[in-house]
Order: structure tokens, then sequence, then C-alpha cells
């Protein structure tokens, strides 16, 4: 009977012991981290949220679980839910350029100041691609038969990344007759050029590795005709493909991934997350993503991200708020 | 056909066969259970499957999704509450059977229907992905607008009650489909200023509230409390020979027509059944007895349901576009083992496509063995007191809406959605065609949007393209067909048959 | 042939449905109740519909078809409610008295309660949906004395075996 209480007063002492010896505010995080994607499962930005939640499991890079809300609807809806979500370090934003979109083509009335900056990790740029039965291959011939009369059906989502990348485009041509019809993302897009419901659309450079390429690693034009990268400097893996820039259209529009927390959240979350996404962003599984959906590994946090930030709606908003002339016409 | 065989023979081996099998069980469990969905479920999974085989990951969530599909068959006939929206047009036939005394009969019908369905569309997609796909992708907005049109129109007609109280439940169910951020403009609508609306009304806690919290006011309400009284024939009434020839040309038709609707990306699983339904009903020679349990009626809603499931992974496997929001989480599920489905998927991932076919095959048959083996218990449950079983239906509701996004407001959407239940079953408005225009109406009005767009504000393709003109034809008899046919039996004098 | 409540026989090979709007014997209450409902609701549509901007990147804009369903249903309702008018009035089956009224309410009104606890997260939901189980049950059932443990047996497995097995398992939030 000793032995047994002297082990149970050992027992209690030791948990007090360990009660107080730990810190008195938990580490972030302390409960399931949610990341909420604005958009359907299946597309990009789901894609990109899936590749980090895996990498951080695989490699233990957090005390709690990633989980990925999607929300499909409006992006403006999954943004706007981050945005009134209370700031406990507990729920973040996956958006990409489409908060600079929406908010300069005025389909959202807050923007990227309305939330504090976590991190970028890697960018894709747009790539003008017509259905193949055209006739059209080169953005020169695009532009003339832009201009020769017949409206080209050009499918975008409205207010969203590709129709800003169009509208450049457009206006980049001069006096073409661009007509926007509302079918979606990239695979919405993908299946109305195959179906030859619209004639041009801008995708993004990770669908073109998922539906433009043979199985030898070449570009298979039956389906789909990539036109030009809209990067600054051509990709790797589209030696042949020019930029707008070299020929001779000066558009280019690129959709950095960017996580968000709500504005108040306390910098210990902030810098917490920017850290795990930075070991992530390191591992072998992400830049092998990365690498096979033609994504430019970049990745930013802190001051240095605030700052691209604000250079790009210096560059953007006046060209989303291009969008509004784009009526139909 | 050899790596077809070669790859279902390898799923037999435990392992494989053990997660097929698991997933098709919970499948079934969470489509029977209302308030929970096979959806639901797999977005949970998501994440841990990553810990697992991609094949296993896979034909886990393909069984799951068969599973929750054939599951909703349960609740649809036991209860009259649809497991999933595409379980509707079952809760016609199935309910009305079951409560005559003979859910066993009903539950066998809908078991071996499902198979059928399962089957036929199988076939489909081991063979015919590629061509079918590509056929699915020339279907244009005013074709997609043209065809919902008349699922509404059909829905309403075929409901039980009148033609008017049909459309107007089609009407309101569109016009809850309305409030939140209009997808074509970016701008709310209908939201009255009120920011939880932005997102709208989310069908699940809808459907539940409807059906199930609607049901248990009514049944209160109606004094219905003690659970069925009936006598019910004990022991599983599986579909014997007879049964299978008389049934056969249904089952054929209906499984050929879920598959097809099947493959139209969106709107495939929920007007599967209800075109299959129409149908059957047309072609029939007991058509008064559609609506009062008729076991044609639950062949061949049964049969398209299950045919929308691989009809709904065709163009996943050929072009690696999914055809249904569980397709699209099958995608994740891909992604999160570093695969991308594309129209490579087929030469670059060959194995785990033929898994894939091979899974939704193997799944289609343990679903007919785990559900004839359950026939004879669920029937019991018919004895359940629905004192006991409806409350516990509201918490599993109330889970179920918590899942969707994680807010009260969801709770909300249960209570109010049962209320108008609650008065709409008063009143003898069926409540089918609400929730079908309730899901449809959201993709008909892009659609149109979408075309109009196309066309810069041009209508006449509705009428001058064929297709939309033929469904916009159908719609329109059909609207008026009861008016004239009843105009012309009481001036014929003819005298109606029974 | 206006006394016939019957089903017509397919008349034709291809469509064979009943004419069941000028046949069928209804209940007015009930209808006209869920026809001003649904009145209602669409003039609050309609009233709504004032603050959307016009048109700018599709031909119809974002009011025009919600417009048009609301003005469908304007008409569709009050065909329900002058057509129940004219008919003679038959009593709703298993109409409610007072005692099927008073149920009802109190179910709801229950439920009601349920929903609040679990709105402003009172409760764990383990516990509240526990006590909801027991409530309703009991309410319904008016079971004898020996069958209360059983009940309140059922409802904390439920409530809490819920509460454990989605929260621990499937993260949701419950509160």
């Amino acid at each position: 009977m000793q032995t047994a209480k002297k082990l149970l007063a050992n027992a209690f002492l030791g948990a007090a012991i360990i009660g107080f010896a730990t810190p008195a505010v938990a580490e972030w995080p302390t409960q399931p981290v949610q990341i909420v994607v604005p958009w359907k499962a299946g597309g990009l930005a789901d894609s990109v949220a899936r590749a980090f939640q895996s990498s951080i499991e695989e490699n233990k890079l957090q005390s709690q679980p990633l989980v990925v809300i999607n929300m499909g609807g409006h992006f403006s809806i999954g943004m706007r839910r981050v945005k009134e979500a209370e700031p406990l370090g507990k729920e973040f934003l996956l958006a990409n350029i489409a908060i600079m979109a929406g908010e300069g083509s005025g389909v959202m009335d807050f923007g990227f100041r309305d939330f504090e900056a976590v991190a970028e990790t890697g960018e894709s740029c747009f790539v003008p691609t017509v259905r193949s039965g055209m006739g059209v291959d080169s953005l020169a011939t695009l532009a003339e038969r832009a201009k020769s009369g017949e409206p080209l059906i050009v499918g975008v989502n409205i207010g969203a990344n590709n129709h800003v990348a169009s509208a450049m485009l457009e206006d980049a041509f001069g006096n073409a007759n661009f007509r926007y019809t509302q079918t979606g993302g990239d695979t919405a897009n993908y299946t109305a050029l195959k179906g030859e419901q619209i004639d041009l659309s801008f995708l993004s450079a990770a669908a073109i590795s998922k539906f433009a390429f043979d199985e030898q690693g070449k570009i298979d034009e039956s389906v789909i005709r990539p036109l030009a990268y809209m990067g600054t400097s051509r990709h790797p893996k589209l030696p042949d493909l020019p930029t707008a820039t070299e020929a001779g259209f000066d558009a280019s529009f690129c959709m950095p991934m960017w996580w968000f927390a709500p504005k108040g959240t306390p910098g210990e979350s902030v810098s917490g997350l920017a850290d795990v996404l930075e070991k992530a962003h390191k591992t072998e599984r992400v830049q092998a993503f990365y690498e096979d959906r033609m994504i430019a590994p970049s990745f930013q946090r802190g001051d240095a991200l605030n700052e691209r930030m604000a250079d790009l709606w210096r560059d953007i908003e006046p060209k989303a708020a291009q969008v509004r002339k784009g009526k139909s016409k | 056909m050899t790596p077809l065989i070669d790859s279902f023979v390898s799923l037999l081996a435990p392992l494989p066969f053990f997660f097929v099998a698991l997933g098709t069980f919970l499948g079934i469990s969470m489509g029977a259970i209302p308030g929970l969905s096979g959806s639901m479920l797999i977005t949970l999974l998501l994440p841990l499957t990553y810990f697992m085989d991609t094949t296993h990951a896979i034909v886990l969530l393909i069984g799951i999704y068969t599973g929750t599909i054939s599951g909703g068959l349960i609740s649809a006939t036991l209860l009259k509450i649809p497991g999933t929206p595409a379980a509707v047009m079952t809760t016609f036939d199935g309910f009305p059977m079951a409560q005559a005394g003979n859910p066993g009969r009903a539950l066998g019908l809908g078991i071996g229907a499902s198979f059928v369905g399962g089957l036929v569309a199988w076939i489909a997609l081991a063979t015919l992905s590629q061509p079918i796909s590509d056929l699915a992708t020339r279907f244009s907005p005013f074709d997609y607008f043209a065809l919902i049109v008349m699922a509404l129109v059909l829905i309403s007609s075929i409901s039980q009650g009148s033609m008017v109280k049909g459309l107007l439940s089609a009407i309101l169910g569109t016009l809850f489909a309305i409030p939140g951020v209009d997808p074509s403009a970016g701008i709310p609508r209908v939201t009255f200023g009120w920011v939880s609306l932005n997102a709208g009304f989310n069908v699940l806690p809808v459907l539940i509230g409807l059906f199930a919290v609607g049901q248990m006011l009514t049944d209160i309400f109606e004094g219905e409390r003690k659970g069925t009284v009936l006598r019910v024939n004990s022991g599983a009434m599986l579909m014997r020979l007879s049964d299978w020839r008389r049934q056969m040309v249904n089952l054929l038709r209906s499984s050929v027509i879920g598959t097809w609707i099947g493959i139209l990306p969106g709107i495939g699983a929920n007007i599967g059944s209800i075109v299959a339904y129409a149908v059957a009903r047309n072609m029939s020679k007991k058509p008064e007895r559609f609506g009062k349990g008729s076991e044609e009626g639950i062949v061949a809603s049964e049969a398209a349901n299950n045919a929308t499931v691989s009809g709904a992974l065709i163009p996943l496997v050929a072009i690696g576009i999914p055809g249904s929001v569980i397709d699209a989480l099958l995608i994740s599920a891909l992604m999160i083992h570093s695969i991308q489905p594309g129209p490579l998927l087929f030469k670059q991932n060959s194995e785990l496509v033929w898994a894939m076919i091979s899974a939704a095959l193997l799944s289609n048959i343990l679903m007919f063995f785990m559900m004839s083996a359950l026939v004879a218990p669920l029937s019991r449950l018919m004895r359940l007191p629905k004192n006991w079983l409806m409350p516990c239906i509201v918490v599993f509701a109330v889970i179920g809406a918590f899942a969707v996004n994680n807010r009260a407001f969801d709770v909300w959407v249960v209570l109010g959605f049962g209320f108008l239940g609650f008065i709409m079953n008063r009143a003898k408005v069926p409540l089918g065609p609400f929730i079908i225009g309730f899901i449809l109406a959201p993709l008909a009005e892009s659609k149109l949007r979408s075309g109009l767009m196309t066309t810069a504000g041009d209508w006449t393709p509705l009428v001058t393209e064929p297709l939309p003109l033929t469904l916009l034809l159908v719609s329109i008899s059909l609207l008026f067909w009861p008016a004239v046919s009843g105009w012309r039996r009481r001036h014929s004098g003819r005298v109606s048959k029974e | 042939m206006f006394g016939n409540q019957g089903v017509t026989a397919p008349v034709s090979p291809f469509f064979s449905f009943d004419a069941g709007v000028s046949m069928k014997i209804r209940v007015v209450g009930p209808d006209a109740v869920f026809a001003i409902l649904c009145i209602l609701l669409a003039a609050a549509v309609l009233w709504d519909l004032r603050t959307v901007p016009p048109p700018v990147f599709d031909p119809i804009g974002s009011a025009a078809v919600p417009r048009a369903l609301a003005w469908l249903m304007i008409a569709f309702s009050l065909w329900v409610l002058i057509s129940g008018l004219i008919r003679k009035a038959k009593p709703a089956e298993g109409k409610g008295g007072r005692a099927q009224w008073a149920a009802m309410i109190c179910v709801a009104a229950i439920t009601l309660v349920y929903a609040v606890f679990i709105t402003f997260a009172w409760l764990d939901f383990g516990i509240v949906s526990a006590l909801y189980l027991f409530a309703t049950i009991t309410f319904l059932e008016r079971p004898p004395y020996r069958q209360i443990p059983f009940i309140l047996l059922l409802s904390t497995g439920i409530g809490f075996g819920c509460d454990h097995v989605f929260t621990q398992f499937f993260f949701i939030d419950l509160p």
C-alpha cells in the first residue's frame, strides 16, 4: 500500500512538473490548419494545396494536419469567408492573382490589402490557346483573324485571371473583335475548345502540361494549339513557343499562388505557416510537382512579398479595369 | 481484353479486395443515412488516402462512390428520404411499395436494377470511353439549357399531384437556388445584404431539411407516429427469373439512358434517373401505377442512377474531365498521389486506369451481394417507430450541415426547409421537382447566359439547332398535353379506364 | 366526368400523363397558405432584384432569369390559389386537431432550441444532442418509466458517439 501511494504521489508530482514546465502559450498550430481554396476540387489551386498538404504530411513539417476546404461557386465567396474569419491562425486562404483581377475588374469589393500575406509559392503563366481546326498557328495570324470582321469567341471566367489575360492581348492586338463568353477555368475551357464551342482561351501553363503533351513529352496539337507564352522568357519545356513579347505583342501575365491570413492574425501564426510552406516548397515532392506542372518555383514571404504585390497591383489594376470594356458586342 | 482481366484478377488479392469492399460498404452506409453523403465521406478521407498505395486509395474511393449511389435506395424506399438527390425518383415508387407492406420487394428490385445499370454503364466505360467523351464535349450551352428545361418539365409532369403544383414546386426550387453570388458576374443577388447567403443554400441541408425534417413534422401532425403498423412481408424478395425477363427491356433502356446522360458533366447524375423514369412511364402498359408503387418505376430509376456512376467516370478516364462532383474529388485524390488526370491518363498510368475500371465492376458486384444480404434486416427497419428514428436523423442532419461549411447557418437552413417541407406536404405539392429545380437551375442559367454571350444576345439557335429545338418541343408538348388530352376526353365522351 | 378522380389510360403511346389539373378534388387551406407564401417570396425576390446593376458582361444580366422565374411563380401560385378557392373544400386527411398542432409545435420548438444551442455553442455538441434526442423521443413516445433509462442510454450513446467520431476522425468543427 505504501509503495502504491508513493508511486501515485510521484506520478502526480511528475505531472505537475511537466505541467508547469510547458510554456503557458502553446505553439502554433494547436489545431488543424484549414486552407480555404476558393475553387472546385481538381483545379490548379486545389492541386497546389494538395501537393503542399501531402509534402507536409510526408515530411512531418507540422504537428497538426493541413485540411483543404474547397469552396465552389464564385471565387469571391471563398475569399470573403477567410477575410471575415476570426484571425486565430486557424483558417487561411490559398488564392492567386485572381484576388487582384477580381478587385480590379470590379467583381469584388475587397482585395489583397484586406488580408495578411503569408507566402508566394510558385507562378504559372498564361498561354493563349486556340482550337486546332482554326487554321491559326501564331499570334500574328490570330491578330489578323481577330481584326477580320468575324468575332473570335473567347472562353473566360468573367472578372478572373484568364479574362484579364485576354483583355491584355485584345488591347495589344489593337482593333480586335473578341467576343467573351463565360466558360470557367482551365478544364472547362479545354472542354470547350475540344468541342469547338469556343475559338480561343487563355489556359495556364499547368493546363498545357496536362492537356497538350503527348507521351514523348512533345506538344500534341491535334486538339488544341498553344500560340505563345505570356511569361518574360520562354518556358524550358516549351522551347519552341515564343513569348507574346517576342511575337510582337506587349502582353505578359502570370499567376503567382499566394497564401493569405485574415487581417489581424497573430504574427506568430503567419510566420509559422510561412516557415512550414518554405520547408515544404524545398522538398522533392513539391519541386517535382512544380516541374511536372510547368510552374515556376518561386518563393516569397514577408516584406519582399508585400513589395512585390504592391508592384504587381500597380501594373494589374488598370489592365483589370479594361475588362469592363469587354461587353458583349 | 487481357489487361482488363489481369487488372480485375489483381483486385481479388486480399488487400485491394478489402479496400474495394470497405469502400462499397462505407458508401452504402453513408448513402443510406439521411444527412450524410458519400461525397462528404470522400472529402474527409482524402488526406488519409495519402498514406495509402495509389491503387488502393482510388479503388476505395470508387467503392464509396458506387456504394453511396446505391445506398440512397435504402432511405428513399424505407423512409421516403432520398439519401442523395439522385434517389428522389426512387421515393416515388419505392416508398409506396414499402408502405404497402413490401419493402423487401422494393429493395430487391432496386438492388437488381442497380446492378444491371452499373454493369451496362461499365461496359461502355471499358470499351467506348474515348468516342463517347469526344461526343460529350460537343454539347453546346444551348443544348444543356434545353436538356435541363426538359428535365424540369418532365419531373413536374411525372410527380404525384397536379402538374401545376409540380411546376410551381420546380420554380420554387429554382428560385431558392438564386440567392448568392452570381457566378457569371461576381455580384451578390437576392441575398438581402446578408453575407451568409453569399454562397447560397447548400444542397445537402436543403435536401435533408425538406425531406427528413419536413416529413418528421408532417408525420407528427398527421398522427403517424407509431411507425408502420403494417404487416411487413418477411424475407428478402430478390428478383426472380420472371422478374428479370419482364423488366429486361426497361432495365437495358434505363441503363443506357443513365450512361449517356451520366457522361454530361455537371448534370448527369441527377437527371439520368428522371429521364429514364419518364421514358419508362411513357412506354409502360400500366402508367397509372407509376407513383403508387410501380415495379418498373423503381427499376428505371435505380438502373439509371447506378449507370450514371460509370457514365460519369467515362470523361474522367478518357480526357481527365470530371463528369460529376465526386469525380472532381477523385481528381484531387489522384493529385495527392502526384498523378495528373488528363487525356494521357490512360497512356501514362494504364494500370491505374484499368484498376479504376475493374474497381467500378467489382464494387458493383459487391454492392449487389452486400445489399442483398441486408435487405431482410433493413426491411425490418420499417417497423422501427419513427419517434425514435426521426430525432436521430435530425442529429445526423445537423452533423451533415456542419460538414458542409463548418457553420451554424446551415443548421438553420435545415430547419427552415423543414418548415417549408411541412407546408408543401400539407399542400400536396411534390418535393421532387423542388430539389431537382434547385440543383439544376444554376447550371441552366449559366449555360443560357454563356450561350447568349457566344451569340451576342441572339436567341435563335435555341430553335434552329436540332437538339435544343427537339428538347424544347418535347417540353412544350409535355406542358400542354395534359390539358389537351383532358379536353379531348371531355369532348369525345370516352369513358376513362382505371 | 368531372367527378372522375381516376387516372386515365394512355391515349397515345408516347404521352400518357394524367390530366391532374382539372380532375382532382383538392384541399383548400394548405394550398392557399402555400400559394400565398410563394407569392410573398416572389415579391421579396423582385424587390431585392431592383438593386442588381444592369448587365455588363452578358446580354441579359444577373436579374433577368430570377425576375422571369419570380413572375412565373406568381402566375402559378395565383392559379393554385384561385383553383383551390373555386373547387370544393375537402377536409385534409389526417387533419390535426389541437393535440396534433401542439405536438408538432412542441417538437419544432425543441428542435429550434437545439439549433440555438448549437449556434451559440453553449454546450458541447455531444451533450446537447443527447439532451435533444432524449427530450424528443420521450415527448413523442410517452414511454413507460422503465423504458426511460434505455432511451437515456441510447441518446447519450448516439450524441457522444457521433461527436467523438466526427470531430476526432473527420475534423468537423462541431461545437
